[in-house]
């Protein structure tokens, strides 16, 4: 993989502050994005550090449960206050990777996750639009037994990976988002957007592919439930403007966002 | 081994050198050029100690450098094997701080302050772990490359109380893999280790 700077900070607003730099990414469990940028996929010039912030407890209220963002699925699998009240979320996350992985990953890191597309997370493969917008898309007719039936679109097919997430979708969780501009609650069903046109955003909060000329790369993480049958969601994040409406690239100085706005259709 | 033995790795190394072939280490992120030589730094290294196996290294590491670089190519430390490298097959499997995890998908400069055990750390005063000696009597290998990862993956699956059937050991051993089909005689050495510590 490529190099970068590895910085740790201490707080929360200290690792939102470094997030703002260009070409940062937090790193959690590190147990996708490493896997991301040994293929080339992910290269950040700056990685941020979130272990040992104060993001890593799970509690029960009156109202539900409160999942923080760096709780490792491992810890989170094997608590019992969590698997007699949402055994749904145990049963998910045991199925989820290797008891390895689980040991390392987090919560808010497995919400977070790419796609495990083959095409996706093969840079020699030219045509995926969700890493280079208006390359077309491989797996439409290609492999794509794992791809989407549901939800896709004619420039991409790909499926999110992590059942953690469907649990919690199926439960209602909220996800609580944190950035520069503060924090906003995001129920899970409206965190992930499905890819139209534009694949390479994945969430309202602005994860996705692509390189960004000049700007830093928001890169929110975390996830912790709050409220009964609807849980809020903790991560620390960059959340660029524009409320309520997908954050896209502003001002049209990037070809890509012009190539979209042009309708150019996804080349096969 | 006996002192005066010498590994094949430095066997083969030290005739490569000696004939003028160039033993590349072939991993990005590693900082020594040469053994014994100082690392080039650059302005990113980052100084790191690591406690591995109850010992303490300084080590100056690029931020890539991931855990399984650093013991294999660092500390020359190389029963840890690196298999798939992207956290799949647990070939690469240690210990930090009690915990099973995968070294590829760790960052070395992300384990300060850690405690890691390898595989070259489980046996005791020269007593084998008892997973090693079932492992043996099960005759748990063929090749031997997934071993170190499967008898790491092992010990912490017993002391994390899961071996209790056939059906959870193989799930708790889901994340090492083995090419040869080891997993029978795995298996039985899991329960092995298990049986007994279980009555403890």
């Amino acid at each position: 993989m490529e190099n970068f700077t590895l910085a740790m900070p201490a707080t929360i607003e200290a690792a939102l502050a470094a997030a703002q730099q260009a070409d940062a990414k937090f790193i959690a469990g590190g147990t996708d994005l490493l896997q991301l940028m040994k293929d080339n996929v992910e290269r950040p010039q700056r990685l941020v550090d979130l272990e040992g912030l104060p993001l890593d407890t799970f509690s029960m209220g009156a109202d539900g449960a409160r999942i923080g963002t760096l709780v490792r699925m491992s810890d989170l699998a094997d608590d019992p206050t969590l698997r007699r009240h949402y055994p749904v979320i145990a049963e998910a996350l045991l199925a989820s990777a290797s008891p390895q992985v689980r040991n390392m990953a987090t919560i808010g890191g497995n919400l977070l996750q790419r796609t495990r597309c083959g095409y996706f997370r093969d840079v020699g493969f030219p045509a995926c639009n969700k890493r280079q917008p208006g390359s077309g898309c491989g797996a439409i007719l290609g492999l794509n037994r794992l791809h989407a039936v549901l939800g896709g679109s004619d420039y991409c097919v790909a499926t999110h990976a992590s059942d953690l997430a469907v649990a919690l979708a199926a439960l209602d969780a909220t996800i609580e988002v944190q950035g520069g501009n503060g924090t906003r609650a995001v129920p899970i069903n409206e965190f992930y957007v499905l890819p139209a046109n534009t694949p390479q955003r994945e969430t309202v909060a602005g994860i996705g592919g692509g390189r960004r000329r000049g700007r830093g790369r928001p890169d929110p993480q975390g996830a912790g439930r709050d409220g009964r049958g609807r849980h809020q969601a903790v991560a620390a994040g960059r959340r660029r403007g524009g409320a309520g409406r997908h954050d896209s690239d502003p001002g049209g100085a990037d070809e890509r966002g012009s190539a979209r706005r042009r309708g150019r259709p996804a080349a096969q | 081994m006996s002192e005066f033995e010498v590994s094949r790795r430095r066997f083969i190394g030290a005739s490569a050198a000696a004939g003028g072939l160039a033993t590349a280490s072939g991993v990005a992120g590693a900082a020594v050029a040469q053994p014994g030589s100082p690392p080039r730094r650059t302005p990113e290294m980052i100084d790191v100690t690591l406690e591995v196996n109850g010992r303490r290294h300084a080590l100056t590491v690029e931020p890539r450098t991931t855990l399984l670089d650093a013991l294999r190519e660092e500390l020359r430390q190389t029963g840890t094997k690196k298999g798939c490298d992207q956290g799949s097959c647990g070939a690469c499997t240690v210990h930090v701080d009690g915990r099973r995890i995968n070294a590829c998908l760790t960052l070395a400069a992300r384990c300060q302050g850690k405690a890691i055990t390898t595989i070259e750390g489980l046996a005791k005063d020269g007593e084998l772990h008892p997973v090693q000696a079932a492992f043996l009597a099960r005759d748990g290998l063929q090749c031997g490359y997934c071993t170190p990862g499967q008898i790491m993956s092992a010990a912490a699956l017993v002391e994390e109380g899961r071996a209790v059937s056939d059906a959870a050991i193989r799930e708790w051993m889901s994340g090492n893999i083995c090419r040869c089909g080891a997993y029978p005689h795995i298996l039985a050495a899991i329960k092995d280790m298990a049986g007994s510590g279980s009555e403890g």
